[in-house]
């Protein structure tokens, strides 16, 4: 099952080596499994085969005049699209919208620079993850001190909610870093289900 | 009726994120970083307990929030690496406006694709949960945010190890 | 005009010039016509949805703010003006009956599958198995085999993640191969030894 999971994520790299998409570093990792794999090795060339034919496909090839008479309809129709002289009366009536909002635009930029120094509560932004870690990573600033005692506070929590007595009873995970290192959402599934089928009694 | 998982199979699915976020071979957390996993971890299980989400919604959202975290990884190295240079560039005395611009725009960058990679995890979600589950989803995040600004105040108080910075 | 930038060409055509907007047609009409040709597989239909591409690109160049290219916006237009397309086509016609039609078409010399090369047949096959691709990673491999862009600029274009295009070629391909094997390993058969 293994070698069959490993042969799957070189298929992907096999992919990605076409598109000039992978690394130097796994391009190696990948010759050296090509070198041994024969299966692999006839997936590399069934792929090589669909791209060069796939360039070959033709596209019809249309005549010079062709490009003259697409600029010709085209420019007739942008044309038309005009009267953009619209756009200066557009132009002056935003130009007047802008002097209303010149006072609200001064306010905010006063708010911006009085009060972007106090920390603001965590759940201002209470829909974007990323704004709240944000928050955080302020609020904690260069304080390694505090950084490691919230640390504590986090892990505190997660073994409240994890009994870490059950991690013996868990599946050993593989320890060869190359085989999680890209695992694919199916992948993912597909192990999640074998698990299932251990477990079930 | 409750569907009751396994607690083994929460504690592989998260320690199995904990290796697929920290295989950087030669590399230790950093602390920061190491805070990142374990919010991450506590969001999860939390989001798991309230939502009360079976084993088959478990087997989808774990996997693909790791796969949005490990991308966010990636944008989270180069922006820090932009900021950086960005600081560099502004200690030197022959900063040049566009260039200062140009890195700001960078960073502007990269922080909207992180917020769009909550955007794609939360359209996932969207998928993948109940209506009642979405506005659990909804009042979870608000907790859970509250939460950790009431955990941050905790630490504040909490004596401080005497170890030199 | 031939020697200014792009961003130099949209400033222009956000202020209404059709010459600036005219010298971008000129340089992006011939990658978007097969890009969209990809999709359309003939001339009429690609001719009318390049020309609603352009036609839409000046409508809402004022609102572009060069956040991102030109050409990647461009693209993104002639993209989703195929898909769109596709999916009209889809709802008037049965999909395995347009199928049919365009493999007849294509195979049709009038006579049997003998006078057909295999090449050929090959090339029939594929043809058939890229516009079968679900819409995603359809267009994600157009772009990257087609049109030669990195998973990067396809990312751009499609508003994703470089690993979401990675996955989707990878995705595309082993349907590609999975539905071409006979085929291809026939053509494997008749290759030469090395």
């Amino acid at each position: 099952m293994r070698h069959v999971m490993k042969c799957r994520k070189y298929e992907k790299w096999i992919s990605d080596a076409l598109d000039r998409a992978l690394s130097e570093r796994k391009t190696k990792i990948l010759e050296d499994h090509l070198a041994g794999c024969p299966n692999c090795r006839v997936y590399k060339e069934r792929l090589s085969m669909i791209q060069h034919e796939a360039l070959r496909l033709e596209v019809t090839e249309v005549p010079p005049s062709y490009w003259q008479e697409f600029s010709q309809s085209l420019g007739k129709k942008l044309r038309a699209l005009e009267p953009r002289k619209e756009a200066p009366n557009q132009f002056r009536l935003s130009w007047k919208w802008a002097w209303l909002g010149a006072p609200v635009l001064l306010i905010w930029v006063l708010s911006f620079i009085f009060l972007r120094d106090r920390v603001q509560p965590l759940e201002d932004n209470i829909f974007s993850y990323e704004a709240c870690l944000d928050r955080l990573y302020q609020a904690i600033g260069d304080d390694l001190g505090l950084e490691e005692n919230f640390n504590r506070v986090i892990l505190g929590s997660l073994s409240e909610g994890l009994d870490f007595a059950t991690i013996e009873e868990s599946p050993v995970l593989s320890d060869e870093a190359l085989f999680w290192e890209d695992v694919s959402d199916e992948e993912l599934e597909f192990i999640e289900q074998e698990i299932k089928k251990e477990t079930k009694s | 009726m409750k569907p009751k998982k396994p607690l083994w199979l929460l504690t592989s699915l998260l320690f199995l994120g904990s290796f697929l976020l920290g295989q950087v071979p030669g590399q230790k957390p950093m602390g920061r970083e190491r805070m990142r996993e374990n919010i991450n971890k506590l969001r999860l299980l939390r989001m798991t307990e309230v939502l009360e989400l079976t084993e088959e919604q478990t087997a989808k959202i774990y996997p693909a929030y790791y796969r949005v975290e490990k991308e966010k990884r990636g944008i989270i190295l180069t922006l820090n690496r932009e900021i950086s240079d960005l600081k560099s560039l502004l200690a030197g005395t022959d900063a040049k406006e566009d260039q200062i611009a140009s890195r700001v725009k960078t960073i502007k960058g990269l922080k909207g694709d992180l917020a769009q990679k909550d955007q794609e995890f939360e359209a996932f979600l969207e998928k993948s949960l109940t209506e009642t589950q979405k506005a659990k989803y909804l009042i979870f995040s608000v907790e859970f945010y509250r939460n950790l600004g009431e955990k941050l105040n905790r630490a504040r108080v909490m004596p401080r190890d005497k170890r030199e910075n | 005009m031939s020697d200014a930038t792009d961003k130099k060409l949209v400033e222009l055509a956000k202020n209404g010039d059709l010459d600036a907007f005219a010298e971008l047609v000129q340089r992006y009409r011939e990658r978007i016509y097969r890009t969209i040709f990809r999709f359309t597989q003939n001339h009429g239909d690609t001719d009318d949805l390049a020309q609603e591409t352009f036609m839409r690109a000046f409508k809402a160049i004022r609102h572009f703010h060069q956040k991102s290219e030109f050409y990647t916006w461009i693209f993104r237009i002639a993209v989703n003006q195929s898909l769109n397309f596709l999916k009209k086509k889809k709802r008037e016609m049965a999909k395995e009956e347009y199928q049919e039609r365009r493999l007849d078409k294509q195979l049709s010399g009038g006579s049997s599958a003998e006078s057909v090369s295999l090449n050929k047949e090959l090339e029939a096959r594929l043809q058939d198995a890229v516009k079968s691709l679900p819409p995603s990673y359809r267009s994600s491999f157009v772009l990257v085999v087609f049109q030669a862009m990195t998973h990067g600029e396809a990312a751009r274009v499609l508003r994703c993640s470089e690993s979401t295009v990675s996955w989707r070629m990878h995705k595309a391909r082993k349907m590609l191969q999975a539905r071409l094997r006979p085929y291809l390993d026939e053509a494997r058969n008749e290759m030469p030894e090395i």
